[in-house]
């Protein structure tokens, strides 16, 4: 899952945080997709930009049953849809 | 969710049927309808108030509580069992090894002896290895459940490990010197299939897997095993599905008569096949009770559940597929790996022999090879789990459907109208066997039953509205399932009705509820045909000392073979009645009819009248009036039957696939089934919609897995996920009743299993459909995972098809 926080000051991202749980051991902070947002406008490129950066930068666990692979989708699915729920 | 349900039959008339018995229920009184009607279960007062008594609701004084030690690994050899430092808790009473019940054979199969299966039954506890994580190898006894546990975790075993085998596809190995793991090849069939695949102008071939999955009821197991000394009677309460057949293999194996085990079933939350089969511990708590003299509780936890009652489903079908240019079916020859576990349990070889008899399905086949490959693996155990055999096959058959549409380029409902045995073809025979009987479809139209839910479904404007949003981008797509069911098992069913002075009515049957209403159905039909009201009935279940036999439920029997015993001993019971009446009234027995529990003439409603529980008394055997009847008003019904019965039905699934995650949405789903004859049109749909449910989670969410150490991995439900409310869209059922069964009195097919069987196949097909992709999904539970794969290409390939060279 992903919890995104943000503020609009004059239509740019102020203050964003991105956080991801369920992908590694603990839910961290993912600094590299805040410093992608930060000053943007809301809109498509930079959610994905965003997104892309938390699908590279997490180390996902991996099971017998769920592979990085597929936690890794998923990390790049959920922020960018928590960013556009966030927006909305 | 909400449910909807259409009975078509009320609306419009049955078609003809050429047996003259379109409407068997011409004569029934109005008072006396009891059958067809929705009327509201008479098992639910006590479930509702809570007063209902589940198996871990039974407690007997001075009773000791049982915990099981299972084995951690998945296999190796015993070195040692330690049980001094559980011993010296305080509270245990016993602790038992294999060694303290060597006088005890394994667990035997539940139809009968099979010699070439005995070796692979599996012991009370283990012997010598241990061959699957969660076999029971120690039992703990002990004056608290809680002490019980402790000590249970104190007892420690030394186990060597073996190599461990978890593919039931890799070759086979050892299983005891002189015997592999495979344990049979299943092999069914008819006609030269390797003729015709030569010569086939289309060969399709399908690789298609099934997942381990099963019935996870909301009552986990219980047993409790009481000696009474003083009678020398042993009873095991707890008990389910089929009571009576587990009473004998335990008189068997405790060299006991089987009239001095008392055998009792009381509420039941869910079966589904896997509960109520003699397990260990069932023979554990009777054997304790008998040996350390005090009644035995044993209540399964939910860990326990999922890694030691039966598993189910596990599947690898080979399918090569002879077709004509036209899309006929011309020959199947399906090789396939039947993943069994590490014990052949009481089915025995059940459901990978069903499966070769049941595959052909709806469709003419006329050449047809299924070889099973019948093996053991490191995994708990495997057996029937609601609709066995066929919720696999439908998925192998329906799959190879799409298959064939897909290869010539013609719609799947076309394929079938090709290939479906036709309604003037019935009864159609087969020459394969399922459960041990011929296969015989008795009746059925099942182009005709496609061309109904198309018409309900409105397909053509639907399948336009489908096509235009994915235009627009969503990734929607609908599938279809064709199939057969089998139900009513016989060979033979007994029920005993009995009134009493007050007009009270028992029926005593040798049949077991599990929560599916049972009574209700059972009441309806003894009501109706007798003439009294339906909650005048009191019907008894699943008590061994009550009836000598019985076969209990499963295999959708209940209502095809007790409902048709009771029709059969009411039909008695009720000329006993009138027969009676008739000298008491001066009257001749033709000129009386039984209303609402009297007699009277039909003549003359509102004349004089007596009551049924008049009647009884003056057949008591004290009676001045009995004359030289037998005393009592009370009558005995029977029904035999050679063959089961075939219903048969359609799915329809609409899905919405999320590309991005992989997830899947039932957005629509609906199951039109021709039941021949519904007793009770709410507790059928109910039973459908509840199948449904479970077939969604073996198709896109339950599995049960294992690491390569052969660690099961799903053991909460936190791993093994079942469909929750969210995840179930509306569902609609069309209940037809076009084709009653010629097999019974009153035209019935079972129902229980039928809205399981074609989930998987549906939602499969329905899922190729949104993502575009024809054959995809070739391995049910279609996980998020496995779709995501599939979505960015790097699954396993589609089934591949090719031309014969």
């Amino acid at each position: 899952m992903a919890l995104v926080a943000f503020r609009l000051q004059d239509g740019a991202i102020c203050e964003p945080r991105v956080a991801v749980g369920g992908v590694e051991a603990q839910p961290r902070r993912i600094v590299a997709a805040e410093q992608l947002l930060a000053g943007r406008a809301v809109d498509r490129e930079a959610f994905e930009a965003a997104a892309e950066a938390v699908a590279s930068v997490v180390d996902p666990l991996e099971d017998a049953v769920t592979s990085a692979t597929y936690r890794r989708d998923l990390a790049r699915t959920v922020t960018r849809r928590a960013l556009e729920q966030a927006a909305a | 969710m909400t449910e909807e349900v259409t009975v078509d039959a009320a609306t419009q008339p049955r078609e003809n049927q050429g047996d003259g018995s379109n409407d068997r229920r011409t004569g029934v009184a109005e008072a006396n309808k009891w059958i067809g009607q929705s009327v509201t279960r008479l098992e639910d007062p006590p479930l509702v108030r809570g007063r209902g008594r589940f198996a871990a609701d039974i407690s007997f004084p001075h009773q000791l509580h049982m915990r099981v030690v299972r084995a951690n690994h998945a296999h190796g050899r015993i070195a040692t069992i330690d049980t001094s430092a559980a011993r010296a808790l305080p509270g245990v009473a016993a602790i038992w090894t294999a060694a303290d019940i060597a006088d005890v054979p394994p667990i035997d199969f539940r139809e009968g002896r099979i010699p070439a299966f005995e070796p692979y039954r599996q012991p009370v506890l283990a012997t010598e290895k241990v061959r699957y994580v969660g076999e029971p190898v120690a039992a703990v006894f002990a004056d608290d459940p809680y002490v019980a546990e402790d000590a249970a975790d104190l007892v420690s075993i030394e186990i060597e490990e073996m190599p461990i085998l978890l593919a039931a596809d890799a070759e086979p190995v050892e299983f005891l010197p002189g015997r592999s793991t495979e344990v049979a090849v299943i092999r069914q069939g008819y006609g030269d299939v390797d003729a015709v695949l030569r010569s086939a102008p289309i060969i399709l071939e399908l690789e298609l897997a099934i997942g381990r999955h099963s019935g996870v009821p909301l009552e986990a197991r219980g047993a409790l095993g009481r000696y009474d000394a003083a009678r020398d009677v042993l009873e095991l309460h707890g008990a389910a599905k089929v009571p009576h057949r587990n009473r004998d293999l335990l008189a068997h194996m405790l060299n006991r008569p089987p009239s001095s085990i008392h055998v009792h079933e009381s509420h039941v939350g869910g079966g589904f096949g896997i509960r109520g089969e003699l397990y260990p511990e069932d023979v554990l708590v009777c054997l304790a009770a008998m040996r350390l003299n005090r009644p035995v509780k044993w209540i399964e936890d939910r860990r326990e559940h999922l890694i030691a009652a039966n598993h189910s489903r596990q599947q690898l079908h080979r399918l090569r597929a002879a077709v004509d240019g036209e899309g006929r079916i011309l020959a199947i020859d399906d090789c396939y790996f039947h993943d069994q576990g590490a014990y052949v349990r009481t089915h025995a070889a059940r459901v990978v022999h069903m499966t070769a008899g049941i595959l052909p399905g709806p469709y003419r086949v006329p050449a047809y090879r299924a070889i099973g490959h019948f093996r053991l693996t490191n995994k708990t155990p495997a057996a029937t789990y609601r609709a066995p055999g066929r919720y696999e096959t439908t998925f192998v058959r329906e799959r190879l459907i799409d298959a064939v549409a897909t290869r010539l380029g013609i719609d799947a409902n076309e394929v079938r109208r090709r290939n479906a045995i036709a309604a003037n073809e019935m009864p159609y025979h087969r020459p394969l066997e399922a459960l041990g009987e011929e296969i015989e479809h008795d009746s059925g139209d099942y182009v005709g039953l496609l061309d109904k839910l198309l018409a309900a479904l409105d397909w053509d404007k639907r399948k336009a509205e489908l096509a235009r949003r994915r235009a627009a981008g969503e990734t929607v797509g609908a599938g279809f399932a064709m199939f057969v069911e089998k139900s009513g098992l016989g060979p033979a069913d007994g029920v005993r009705i009995e009134v009493d002075s007050s007009g009270a009515v028992e029926l005593i049957t040798g049949g077991a509820s599990l929560g599916q209403g049972f009574e209700t159905v059972m009441a309806q039909v003894c009501a109706e045909v007798l003439g009294v009201d339906y909650r005048r009935v009191r019907v008894t279940h699943g008590q061994t000392d009550r009836i000598a036999y019985g076969i209990g439920a499963h295999a959708s029997r209940a209502t095809v073979m007790t409902a048709s015993a009771t029709h059969n001993g009411a039909v008695k019971l009720r000329a006993k009645a009138i027969e009676a009446a008739a000298g008491l009234m001066q009257a001749p027995p033709d000129t009386l009819e039984i209303i609402d529990g009297k007699v009277r003439r039909k003549e003359e409603p509102a004349g004089p009248s007596i009551s049924l529980g008049e009647i009884a008394e003056q057949l008591a055997p004290t009676s001045k009036t009995l004359g030289g009847r037998e005393p009592g008003l009370s009558a005995e019904g029977w029904f035999r039957v050679k063959h089961q019965v075939y219903p048969y039905g359609m799915h329809f699934a609409v899905v919405k696939v999320d590309r991005h995650t992989g997830g899947v949405e039932v957005e629509d789903y609906v199951i039109a089934y021709d039941i021949g004859r519904a007793i009770n049109p709410a507790l059928v749909k109910g039973q459908i919609v509840g199948g449904f449910a479970q077939g969604l989670g073996g198709a896109l969410l339950e599995e049960f897995t294992y690491n390569e150490s052969g660690d099961p991995l799903a053991t909460t439900f936190a791993d093994y996920l079942i469909p929750t409310t969210r995840e179930l869209p509306k569902v609609q059922v069309i209940l037809r009743e076009d084709y009653t069964s010629p097999l019974n009195p009153l035209g019935i097919k079972g129902a229980g299993e039928s809205g399981i069987t074609g989930v998987g196949a549906a939602i499969a097909s329905a899922i190729d459909d949104a993502i575009g992709v024809p054959g995809a999904v070739t391995h049910l539970p279609v996980t998020p995972q496995r779709l995501k794969e599939i979505l960015k290409g790097r699954a396993s390939p589609p089934p591949c098809s090719r031309a014969a060279s």
